[in-house]
């Protein structure tokens, strides 16, 4: 496959008016979203606009233009821009391309070829003519090919961040198409008519030149008309006009109608448009002229094969005031017996014809409120003989005519101007008639007459008052036709239409707020009234979606948190999606643990949150859950408990507070207890009653118990301990958990673990230990190898005895949690941290008690 | 082609609570009052669509709970905001004794924002205590306008709206150019993304701007961002 072959079937992919004047193969787009994959760059030239394609082939060379997809249409235009580098490791072989059309601009890599001079060349005549033109050039030829235009890529760029504005649900589109939708809909509210009086005429010149006046057919009613529609036929039978459609007899008639038209009043032209022998012109009093706006036409041939100009229409449209206007003048096939392909005329006309306006569809003839419809349809009479039609239409007994009609019979069946109205004819036929005379053809043909020349309308608020030929203009074979209407236009009060826009405006963004989702949260404000120590309390919050939408929630952090409640809250579920109409019940659950309670101990934190419930789309709701911590032993730091002599619970908070916060320069005094009374309590409760106890340490208590326990710890109580001795173990055991810090601090673990093979140094460190803890720790020491001298009842031994104590006393800290550590590693540790222990409950060690 | 806005707009409503923040938000988006009072709690929206000068210009106006209890989470939504309306109790001393408070929290939490005071529940001069000259001279001394509407009885809600809308817009145009360098800066990193440009470039249009204020002047009367944008390119190019 050699170049010229991609060429052709690149062209094929466009139209033949767009020609492909270079092209580029092997271009890799450079984009960082887009694969770095082979493109063809083409220029494209219609008339003198050019734009540059990108196209996308799926097979390469493509085979057929069905291969080839278009991605990017870059209009060159004064925004154009083309710069070109090299890239530096490779100068000679490899080139960037950076194309850039109003704001968006591409990057390729191509290989250098003699092809690629061709192609920059080319861009840059491309370039050079653009800027030499005295207009910017529209590229309305660029519609249809939906490349990634301008628009979508500045839409994608204007994305705001979700702190500016939140994105809510009508789409553009549709709003829009709403609001267009919406004002028509209430038109009546806006707007008042007026009386127009339209003429049109028709008149087929049959080659002629205007040499005789035309006052006795334009100018011949009481009042002058609003607007002028007049149309021509054959107007030019020459083939000069046939082939090259450029006529003197253009001007000649157009000046007749000019120097005819009513001159009682001014009238400027609207538009006037040719197509071959077609013409119409349109004229409007000047005093309208302010009015008139989007003028377009518009001209479809239909004559040979369909489509050269010597048969077809021209139209113009128009809209004067609010109401939309559009004039077709059209000469139909000719011939007697054609009258299905004359049908077939009037459809095609329909279908083709396009008024293009910027930024706005293509309008069609139907697409306006008043239409006129004049021409020389070229329908016939049939099944009637000749005479028999000449004898009747000279008594003017023109109905017997009329039913064998063509142009009757087939709008009567709807085969043609279905929806149009024709008023009733009572005139003679307007065809066919010996040039400059009143008398019927006379050529051997002896054609039967016939009303080819017709007007047609259709449209609310329209009456004909005339309908009517000239006879006395004779020049030639058919007679000119014209008829009056009154017509109503609809005409835009400014003040009502601004309230109604306002209305519709308003109207829709209701509706757009209906739309953004709206729930109902039963309690904002959730009380958990009294929260003890490891009791877990429950709330329940229902929201209900009372939106038109499904909506979903998310409870969401604020600025600066981490997590969107606190660590003593849970939500359940915090995130879900509600039907309309439907609810969502959300569990609060509350339960202070150690973490937690130490903070609540420390005054660092409070029972009180406020949660953020999102709605996606939509609006905040605050939730706000509180309640009040009651204070216990647990979690509390062992040189606060040492200086409590009284129950936590008869302790002023703030004064609980200060010493969390003064802990580290406690010391022994008089006042303070040498260890915890607490844990003393609960030591020496088992040591009375429990040493025997089989499984001791090892059977778990009774939760219930344990909170009865914490109960008579925090409250002073003078009754005995309640619950049985394994709930005083865990409680022993969950008090020495729950310590601010470990018995033995963070700081010296490592130390202690190092040391754990030896005996001495693992005293020493004891030795050395804050005065507080090393008393706890050696009279826990001391009891539970008063508890192992009882292994024989309660099961106890000393290895079981120095792995729990040992992860008890030497605490991980939570706040310095390593990367997590292999099981291998963790089982290293907590062996040490056993063994650590288990010195100190098989080796005598009163010497360290009583140097003290 | 389809437009839907030529300006969004984030408005925001502060104010002590129970001032008629909320009625005032329902009064200008839906045209309705209620007369029962359902504290917010949180922060909500709607969205008014409003054309002046032939430009449309979409609102959204955040309306936010006045409760002492939320102010340090309210105040997290004052990011991205185009203009802040402080409302007070005409009836209610103490509200507009706040005032001060509320004006201190916009210049904690926003860069440059435009403001109005508006004095709620203009519709009743037995109950009325904060006299309009006082809250005039107090609005004058802050430079900012003042505003006394019904929510009720339809009083001046429009006017206001429409003030601080057509504040925001030529702030945009003229006055304050950072808000809308933000935007244009939102637009710059997203064409950056696109391969476009490459990063050093950006960094320099940046740069300029921020330093140069007459060419900031320059490129910021052209309100229309793709104009803008490709002014910018090429001068940065």
């Amino acid at each position: 496959m050699n170049n010229d072959d991609v060429k052709s079937v690149v062209q094929e992919k466009f139209l033949t008016s767009e020609r492909v004047t270079a092209f580029l193969s092997e271009a890799k787009i450079l984009h960082p979203e887009w694969v770095k994959k082979d493109r063809l760059l083409a220029i494209v030239e219609y008339g003198d606009e050019k734009a540059v394609f990108c196209l996308h082939t799926s097979s390469y060379p493509p085979k057929s233009f069905t291969d080839l997809s278009i991605e990017i249409v870059l209009p060159i235009d004064n925004s154009f821009k083309c710069e070109i580098d090299n890239k530096p490791s490779d100068p000679e072989a490899i080139l960037y391309l950076n194309l850039q059309s109003r704001n968006i601009k591409f990057k390729f890599e191509i290989q250098m070829t003699t092809r690629v001079d061709n192609f920059v060349d080319d861009l840059f005549r491309g370039i050079e003519a653009v800027s030499k033109m005295p207009t910017q050039p529209e590229f309305l030829w660029l519609k249809k090919y939906h490349g990634k235009t301008e628009d979508e890529i500045i839409r994608q760029t204007m994305v705001l961040p979700r702190s500016g504005v939140v994105n809510t649900q009508a789409p553009v589109a549709i709003r829009e198409s709403l609001i267009k939708h919406k004002m028509c809909d209430r038109e009546l509210d806006y707007t008042f008519t007026k009386k127009f009086t339209v003429f049109c005429g028709t008149w087929n010149v049959n080659d002629k030149s205007p040499v005789i006046p035309l006052k006795g057919w334009l100018s011949v009613d009481k009042e002058p008309p609003d607007i002028y529609a007049v149309g021509f036929q054959e107007l030019d039978l020459s083939k000069e006009t046939f082939l090259f459609d450029q006529t003197l007899r253009e001007d000649e008639w157009y000046n007749a109608v000019i120097g005819s038209v009513d001159p009682r009043a001014k009238y400027v032209k609207v538009e006037r448009v040719r197509l071959v022998g077609m013409m119409l012109i349109v004229l409007i009093k000047q005093k309208y002229v302010s009015h008139v706006r989007n003028i377009m036409c518009d001209t479809v041939g239909t004559g040979i094969m369909g489509k050269m100009g010597n048969k077809g229409a021209v139209a113009v449209r128009f809209d004067l005031h609010n109401t939309s206007i559009c004039f077709v003048n059209s000469h139909l096939a000719a011939h007697v017996e054609e009258y299905e392909r004359r049908n077939q005329d009037f459809r095609d006309i329909c279908n083709r014809t396009r008024f293009i306006q910027p930024n706005q569809l293509p309008k069609a003839i139907k697409d306006h409120d008043h239409i006129y419809w004049i021409g020389d349809l070229n329908y016939r009479i049939t099944e009637l003989d000749p005479t028999n039609v000449k004898k009747l239409v000279s008594e003017n007994n023109f109905t017997p005519v009329l039913e064998w009609d063509q142009l009757k019979q087939q709008h009567k069946i709807s085969n043609v101007f279905a929806g149009y109205t024709e008023g009733p004819i009572t005139f003679k036929p307007t065809y066919k008639y010996d040039p400059g005379t009143d008398n019927w053809d006379s050529s051997e043909k002896n054609r039967a007459p016939a009303w080819c020349d017709r007007i047609f309308w259709r449209g609310e608020n329209i009456t004909q008052l005339e309908y009517r030929s000239h006879p006395a203009l004779n020049i030639s074979d058919h007679k000119p036709v014209s008829a009056i209407f009154t017509s109503y236009v609809k005409i835009i009060d400014e003040d009502r239409y601004r309230k109604v826009y306002e209305d519709v405006i308003k109207q829709l963004d209701k509706m757009e707020n209906e739309l953004i989702p709206q729930v109902k949260v039963d309690v904002t404000e959730i009380d958990f009234g009294t929260v003890r120590y490891l009791e877990l309390q429950v709330r329940t919050i229902t929201i209900k979606n009372i939106g038109k939408l499904p909506v979903e929630f998310e409870f969401i952090k604020k600025l600066d948190e981490t997590s969107f409640c606190k660590e003593w809250l849970i939500v359940e579920p915090y995130k879900k999606c509600i039907c309309a109409d439907e609810t969502c019940e959300i569990q609060l659950k509350v339960l202070i643990n150690k973490t937690s309670a130490c903070k609540m101990n420390a005054g660092t934190d409070k029972l009180y949150d406020i949660l953020v419930l999102h709605l996606y789309g939509g609006k905040d709701i605050f939730i706000t859950v509180n309640g009040t911590y009651q204070r216990s032993c647990f979690g509390c730091s062992i040189e606060v408990l040492v200086n409590l002599n009284m129950p936590i619970r008869e302790v002023p908070v703030g004064k609980l507070i200060e010493l969390e916060n003064k802990r580290d320069q406690c010391v022994s005094n008089q006042s303070t207890y040498s260890i915890p009374k607490e844990i003393w309590f609960l030591v020496d409760h088992i040591y009375l009653h429990g040493l025997k106890e089989p499984n001791l340490f090892e059977q778990p208590g009774l939760h219930s118990e344990v909170l009865q326990i914490r109960d008579w710890l925090d409250s002073g109580s003078v009754d005995p301990i309640p619950g049985s001795i394994h709930s005083v173990a865990e409680a022993l055991l969950l008090l020495l958990e729950s310590t601010v810090d470990p018995i033995i601090p963070y700081n010296l673990q490592s130390v202690c673990l190092r040391a754990s093979a030896n005996y001495l140094q693992c005293k020493q460190i004891v030795m050395e230990l804050p005065e507080f803890r090393k008393n706890v720790f050696l009279y826990l020491c001391e009891f539970l190898q008063e508890a192992l001298q009882h292994s024989a009842d309660n099961g106890l031994d000393s290895k079981t005895l120095s792995t729990l104590f040992g992860a008890i006393f030497l605490r991980d800290n939570p706040n310095q949690m390593q990367e997590p550590q292999s099981r291998i590693n963790k089982q290293v540790i907590d062996k040490k941290k056993a063994q650590f222990v288990y010195h100190f409950l098989v080796n005598d060690h009163s010497d360290l008690i009583f140097t003290r | 082609m389809a437009r839907e806005f030529d300006h969004l707009f984030k408005l925001l409503i502060i104010g002590d609570s129970g001032v008629g923040k909320s009625c005032l938000l329902l009064r200008f988006a839906d045209n309705t009052f209620s007369g029962s009072y359902i504290t917010t709690i949180g922060v909500d929206f709607k969205i008014r669509t409003l054309e002046i000068n032939g430009e449309r210009v979409k609102l959204q106006i955040w309306d936010t709970a006045g409760q002492e209890r939320f102010r340090t989470i309210t105040s997290t939504y004052y990011r991205g905001t185009h203009g802040v309306i402080v409302v007070y109790d005409v009836t209610n001393g103490e509200s507009f004794a706040n005032v001060k408070r509320w004006l201190h929290e916009i210049e904690q939490n926003c860069d440059v924002v435009n403001k109005v005071l508006v004095g709620n529940k203009n519709d009743c001069p037995s109950r009325k205590v904060v006299v309009t000259e006082d809250a005039q001279r107090f609005a004058n001394q802050m430079n900012i306008p003042l505003f006394e509407t019904s929510a009720k009885e339809n009083i001046n809600v429009e006017e206001m709206f429409l003030t601080i809308t057509k504040m925001v817009i030529s702030e945009l145009v003229f006055y304050h150019p950072l808000l809308f360098f933000i935007h244009v800066w939102n637009c710059l990193t997203r064409i950056k993304s696109m391969a476009v440009t490459n990063g050093e470039k950006c960094e320099f249009a940046h740069y300029k701007l921020k330093k140069k204020k007459h060419e900031m002047h320059y490129f910021l009367i052209h309100t229309n961002v793709q104009t803008m944008l490709g002014l910018i390119m090429t001068k940065f190019e």
